[in-house]
C-alpha cells in the first residue's frame, strides 16, 4: 500500500496549509462527510483486520438483550465487570442485558436502537461529565438517538467511576436496585456514588 | 564537521528558487528573504517542516502554495517533533527499502515564537535526541503575524502591542531570551546566527548547518517593518545595523568552540540601530545607555569565549 501523499523533493507537496475562513467550513463539511461514510466500510475493514490479527471488533457487543427488561450500555474497560454483573444478575432472575459500544463516531443509533428493541428501561454509564451539560456524553447521544421517536425507552444516566473510583460489580447491582426499586425516579444523571455533605 | 566544497560567493549563488513569487509576506519583509537564501544555500534536496506564524501563513494560504519544495506544517508547539516522526519514517523506509537514498534533509523553520516560546520544548528534546536536522529560526523579535505582540525574542524596551507605553509600562521589561546559547547548552554540533543583511555569511551558514551530521540550530535575525514600525526600505540596512552595532552579533559555535563571523567588527553606537525603528522611539538616553552597554558586555563575553581579544 502506498501513501496517498509523500514529502519527496522530486515532487514537492505543501501538507497543512492555511485554510481561513474561506475554506474552513468546507473543509469540516469534508471531514463530516468522511467520517459519516465510513459507516459504509468500517465493517469491511474490520473484518480485514481480524483476517490479519485474529481479533473481531464489532460496533457493539450485546449480553443477553434479547428477552432483558433492562439493559446496561457501557463503554471501555466496564464492559468485562458489566458482564460478569449481568452474569450473576441472571442467576437471581432479572431479566438483565447489557450493550458494550465500541464505535463511537460516526454513531451507530440505528445498530443501538435495534439492540436496544423493545426494553423498557436502558440505564446509561458514563465516566465522565461535562459540568453544567445535560448528562454524559453516551446519555446525551442515547437521548439524542431516541429525540424524535413516540416509542422508547426509559432512559437514567450514571455518571460512575471518576478520577479512577472504583466500580465493581456490586456498584452496578447497586444501580440497579436504585433504579427497579423507584418507579418515579427522574429520568436525568446523576453522579452516582458522590458523598454529599 | 563538514566544511562545504565550496563557499557561496556573489559568483556562484544557487539558481534554486524555494519560493515562488506572489506569495503574501508584507512589503520588505525580512523574513521571507533570509527563508529565500538559506534554502537556496541548502538546495532543492531537502523537506521542510515549518511552525505556525507568518511564514506558514504568507505561503501556504490554502488553495495557493508558494512553495517548490516539499512542506509540512501541523502546529505550532511540534515542528522539532514532526521532523523527528518525518526523519524517522525516512530512515524506516530506506530500511525497507521505500526509498533507494536518504541524503534528504530535513529543515524546521520557526519564528521566535515558535522556538523561544510555543516550540521550546519539542525543539529541546529534538535537539536532546540529536537528529540529523537544521533547525531555523527566524527572530523578528515579537509575534508579528498575529499583530505584535511581545515574545520572549522582544529585545527589552522595545514597544510591542502587549508591551504597551504609558504610565507602568515602558516598553518590553525583561531581557531577550538567548535561544543560540540555549541551543549550544545542549552540545550540539553546530549553533550559528546570521542575518539576510549580510546573504553571503547567512547562506554559507545554512550550507554548513545542512552539511553537519546530527542537529543543527541556526538563529536569523529578520526585520520587520510591520512590527518594529519602520520604514518598509530599511529591512536590510537594519539588520546590517543590528550586527555593526553590535546588537545582534554574528557568530559560529562549532562542536563547542566559539567562532565570531567576520563581520560586525565595526562598532557602531546602539543608537543609530534604535533611532529608525519606531518601536524604540520613546528609549530615553538612560535606557539607550543600558543597551549600549548590555551590548558591549554580550560582545566582550563573546570575544572571550572566542579566545580572540585584539584590541
Amino acid at each position: 500500500m502506498n501513501p496517498l501523499r509523500m514529502l519527496d523533493p522530486e515532487l514537492p507537496r505543501s501538507i497543512g496549509a492555511f485554510g481561513a475562513q474561506n475554506v474552513y467550513t468546507e473543509v469540516k463539511m469534508a471531514q463530516d462527510m468522511a467520517l459519516d461514510q465510513s459507516a459504509l466500510v468500517w465493517e469491511d475493514v474490520w473484518n480485514e483486520f481480524s483476517e490479519k490479527f485474529g481479533r473481531r471488533y464489532k460496533s457493539l457487543d450485546t449480553c443477553q438483550t434479547e428477552d432483558a427488561d433492562t439493559i446496561f450500555i457501557t463503554m471501555g474497560s466496564l464492559s468485562e465487570t458489566a458482564r460478569s454483573a449481568i452474569i450473576e444478575m441472571r442467576e437471581t432472575e432479572e431479566k438483565v442485558g447489557f450493550i458494550n459500544l465500541r464505535l463511537w463516531r460516526p454513531f451507530p443509533g440505528k445498530i443501538l436502537k435495534k439492540a436496544i428493541g423493545n426494553a423498557k428501561k436502558v440505564i446509561v454509564i458514563d465516566r465522565m461529565l461535562s459540568p453544567g451539560s445535560q448528562g454524559g456524553p453516551l446519555g446525551l447521544e442515547l437521548r439524542a438517538t431516541y429525540c424524535n421517536e413516540i416509542k422508547h425507552p426509559k432512559i437514567w444516566n450514571f455518571i460512575v467511576g471518576l478520577g479512577g473510583r472504583l466500580i465493581s460489580r456490586q456498584t452496578l447491582k447497586k444501580i440497579h436496585e436504585d433504579v427497579r426499586g423507584n418507579k418515579h425516579l427522574p429520568e436525568k444523571y446523576y453522579l452516582y456514588d458522590a458523598r454529599v455533605k | 564537521m563538514i566544511q562545504p566544497e565550496k563557499k557561496i560567493t556573489a559568483k556562484n549563488i544557487p539558481d534554486f528558487e524555494p519560493l515562488s513569487s506572489g506569495h503574501r509576506a508584507c512589503q520588505g519583509c525580512a523574513e521571507i528573504l533570509a527563508q529565500r537564501l538559506v534554502l537556496k544555500a541548502i538546495g532543492k534536496d531537502a523537506i521542510v517542516v515549518s511552525a505556525t506564524g507568518c511564514m506558514e501563513v504568507v505561503t501556504t494560504p490554502y488553495p495557493q502554495t508558494a512553495w517548490n519544495m516539499p512542506w509540512l506544517h501541523v502546529a505550532f508547539e511540534n515542528a522539532s517533533a514532526v521532523a523527528s516522526g518525518v526523519i524517522g519514517a525516512r530512515s524506516a523506509m530506506v530500511k525497507k527499502q521505500r526509498i533507494k537514498k536518504n541524503s534528504t534533509k530535513v529543515i524546521v523553520m520557526g519564528g521566535d515564537g515558535a522556538t523561544a516560546d510555543i516550540g521550546f520544548q519539542s525543539l529541546s528534546g529534538a535537539l536532546e535526541r540529536g537528529h540529523d536536522f537544521v533547525y531555523v529560526c527566524f527572530d523578528n523579535e515579537a509575534y508579528m503575524n498575529t499583530g505584535v505582540q511581545r515574545s520572549s525574542s522582544t529585545p527589552p524596551g522595545a514597544w510591542t502591542t502587549t508591551s504597551p507605553l504609558g504610565e507602568y509600562s515602558d516598553g518590553k521589561q525583561g531581557g531577550k531570551k538567548d535561544m543560540a546559547a540555549i541551543a549550544a547548552a545542549h552540545n550540539i554540533p553546530y549553533v550559528a546566527t546570521a542575518c539576510p543583511g549580510y546573504p553571503f555569511d547567512l547562506m554559507n551558514k545554512a550550507r554548513k548547518a545542512a552539511l553537519t551530521p546530527g542537529p543543527a540550530y541556526l538563529h536569523v535575525l529578520a526585520p520587520c517593518p510591520t512590527g518594529w514600525r519602520m520604514d518598509t526600505r530599511f529591512g536590510v540596512r537594519i539588520s546590517k545595523l543590528a550586527v555593526d552595532t553590535r546588537v545582534f552579533p554574528l557568530y559560529e559555535i562549532i562542536d563547542g568552540q566559539y567562532v565570531l563571523s567576520k563581520k560586525g567588527k565595526k562598532n557602531k553606537p546602539v543608537e543609530d540601530y534604535l533611532k529608525i525603528q519606531g518601536r524604540f522611539k520613546h528609549l530615553r538616553k538612560e535606557s539607550v545607555k543600558t543597551i549600549q552597554e548590555n551590548a558591549d558586555k554580550r560582545f566582550a563575553e563573546l570575544e572571550w569565549l572566542a579566545g580572540s581579544i585584539k584590541n
